[in-house]
């Protein structure tokens, strides 16, 4: 993806709304989930190898109707165990 | 015993009428014995799309409060087969029917058909509520417009609060033209950002707008958002259709075959 000088206007609204619909789930901005998927990665990678392309981490909605929490959701895919 | 599937978007404008028309003509045309109804109390738009505006004599209301018997309000089409309309009420407004209403009416349809569509009207409030109260699958249409996909998510998180597990993406409006020029986001991108199985694409073309001026949905007649139309139909009874390639670029297919389940 390069955005160059002259970003095309679908990679700024790509952006701006994968932004808005993370701060429009929950009170956990976009930064903040960043650094968390950061740090998750780091200390899993400590143990395990980690296929990176595929880890992701995003936020499931809550449900008020029935009290479960809105969630983070990580999806960590192991590439081999090196065993520490 | 029918399926009951609620058309919704959250955001105004983005083809929810349309569609409802279009995919309910489409399984009529496949045999299918189909109601559609309008539950956008005091905006009713549905009978004009379907070009039945003049044989409104009872509409949802007047079912709802025992004015009239279903089947007198009930409107069939005369050009296609098996395809009936139960138009909503252009006075009064959403407040003046309650949920509970709308399931009994749901259940009871359930019965006479195979399919009850229900068209929702924009918003998150009572005609949503109103909208989703029978329906037990839902199609949410977006198009590949930031505000359009923002409504789309908030109206997905509201349909997985009230119980809908199956929720299928209907994307509306997409200009092939503009997604190679990088000003409009793809069908992949959409899908990426909204998490959502994929029913169908519908590109923007003239000739919806002139099946709108002419009241004839245009399902199942040939042309390129007349099949993709019926290809929706098609997939809402469980047929594995590939999606129709609207753009030059390839690289569409791949990812979203995966994303039709059959």
């Amino acid at each position: 993806m390069n955005l160059g000088n002259n970003p095309n206007s679908k990679e700024i609204a790509k952006d701006r709304i994968k932004k808005i619909i993370v701060s429009d789930r929950v009170q956990c901005t976009p930064e903040v989930l960043e650094l968390i998927k950061h740090d998750l990665l780091h200390t899993v990678s400590k143990y395990i190898k980690v296929d990176k392309e595929k880890f992701y981490v995003t936020i499931l909605t809550g449900n008020s109707a029935t009290g479960s929490p809105a969630t983070i959701y990580a999806s960590i895919p192991i590439e081999e165990v090196t065993g520490k | 015993m029918g399926e009951v599937i609620v058309v919704t978007s959250g955001k105004g404008g983005v083809g929810k009428t349309t569609a409802t028309a279009n995919i309910g003509t489409g399984l009529a045309r496949l045999g299918k014995r189909v109601i559609v109804i309008d539950t956008d109390i005091g905006l009713r738009n549905l009978d004009v799309v379907m070009g039945l505006e003049n044989r409104i004599i009872y509409n949802l209301i007047d079912v709802l409060e025992g004015t009239c018997r279903l089947k007198q309000a009930v409107i069939r089409d005369k050009r296609i087969e098996n395809l009936y309309l139960l138009p909503s009420a252009q006075t009064k407004d959403k407040t003046c029917i309650e949920p509970e209403q709308m399931k009994k009416l749901a259940d009871d349809l359930k019965d006479k058909f195979d399919y009850v569509i229900i068209d929702c009207p924009a918003g998150i409030e009572h005609g949503f509520k109103n909208a989703i109260a029978g329906a037990t699958r839902a199609l949410v249409v977006t198009t590949p417009e930031i505000s359009a996909i923002r409504d789309a998510d908030r109206i997905m998180g509201l349909l997985e609060d009230n119980g809908f597990k199956n929720i299928k993406l209907l994307i509306n409006r997409i200009r092939p033209e503009l997604i190679r020029s990088g000003d409009m986001m793809s069908v992949d991108d959409v899908v990426d950002i909204l998490a959502l199985e994929l029913i169908g694409v519908i590109p923007d073309d003239v000739s919806i707008v002139i099946s709108t001026n002419r009241g004839e949905p245009l399902a199942g007649d040939g042309s390129v958002p007349g099949t993709a139309f019926m290809n929706i139909s098609r997939r809402i009874t469980g047929e594995d259709v590939p999606l129709m390639n609207l753009q030059k670029k390839n690289g569409i297919f791949a990812r979203i075959k995966s994303a039709i389940k059959s």
